[in-house]
């Protein structure tokens, strides 16, 4: 097992609507950044093919509330959600991968 | 689910307007686009129960189809903003429901209900210049079965997602016969339009096949989040 590797489950209550986003993120502890993310939940977005070029834009990304909620916006940009906003995901990611540094 | 996706495209891309009213053969899970089909369902239990899963091209949430009338509206024409859309289309649900003597109102963004409970969950998409509007009204609920084939996160909170299910979901009380014909009355008075019945054509029969075989009847599709 890699130790740089960690796989972590977390559910998110957003305030938004109502609406559960679950975060499933595999990043390193090491750097800090994110290798892969999943999205998912009963959250609206609109159109819905946007959710895969979010989480491809946000690999890479460092678990850090400024620099996820820059990505967030970038790639939902056009986008209309309903369940949450970029400030409210930069939480959740945050929260998965053990808190803000 | 094929024959909604193939009426938003073959009529609400054309720019008509279509409702369709229905129920299921037998129990079935749909789940929303962006749900995980694991995360969400006892896929086990499911099958032991012979309760289909499938995934909706709409979002939202798990829905358990069991006692309901099950509604699917595309159009071509429709308020561009997703609150209004859903707004003017959640009213012909709740003029529906007061054709039945029942005081309900819209509760954004997706939900009907009646005394503060849903009564109705709904779940849009809009593809090919269309809208694809799901919704359920519950006739009557089993929330223990429900919970039995959906996961909570723990066997611990079961008792109290029960509880707080049964204080916040209500079936109508009404027949699906009853609830149909409400359903089509409170379309007329919404849209302020008459209703023409319609049958699928061999066309139409031929194209819901062919995007069930290559989405509906794909477990890939189902399990691809």
């Amino acid at each position: 097992m890699d130790p740089d590797r960690d796989g972590t489950v977390v559910t998110a209550h957003t305030a938004k609507l109502e609406k559960m986003v679950r975060i499933r993120l595999d990043y390193s502890r090491q750097s800090r950044t994110i290798r892969s993310i999943r999205i998912t939940g009963d959250f609206f977005m609109h159109p819905e093919d946007a959710i895969e070029g979010l989480e491809t834009g946000l690999r890479g990304a460092e678990l850090e509330r400024d620099a996820l909620r820059q990505r967030i916006s970038s790639a939902l940009a056009g986008t209309r959600c309903f369940g949450f906003d970029a400030e409210s995901l930069a939480g959740a990611i945050l929260d998965a991968g053990g808190g803000a540094p | 689910m094929a024959v909604d996706e193939c009426l938003l495209y073959r009529y609400g891309a054309a720019g008509d307007t279509v409702l369709r009213i229905y129920g299921w053969s037998r129990p079935c899970i749909t789940i929303g686009y962006f749900q995980g089909v694991r995360e969400e369902v006892n896929l086990e239990r499911c099958e032991h129960s012979r309760v289909d899963v499938v995934r909706r091209i709409t979002g939202g949430g798990a829905v358990f189809h069991d006692m309901e009338v099950t509604y699917s509206l595309v159009a071509g024409r429709f308020p561009l903003d997703i609150m209004a859309s859903y707004r003017s289309i959640c009213d012909m649900v709740v003029l529906g429901l007061g054709r039945m003597g029942l005081d309900a109102s819209f509760s954004p963004l997706n939900d009907v209900t009646i005394n503060g409970k849903k009564v109705c969950g709904n779940a849009q998409t809009r593809k090919g210049g269309a809208l694809l509007q799901h919704g359920t009204i519950l006739l009557d609920v089993d929330v223990k079965k429900m919970f039995s084939l959906l996961n909570v996160p723990t066997a611990k909170i079961r008792d109290k997602a029960i509880a707080d299910v049964k204080e916040r979901v209500a079936g109508i009380g009404r027949t699906f016969e009853q609830t149909a014909e409400a359903l089509k009355g409170g379309a007329q008075d919404a849209f302020g339009c008459e209703l023409d019945a319609m049958s699928l054509s061999r066309e139409d029969i031929a194209e819901c096949r062919r995007i069930m075989a290559a989405r509906y009847s794909q477990e890939s599709w189902t399990h691809r989040r």
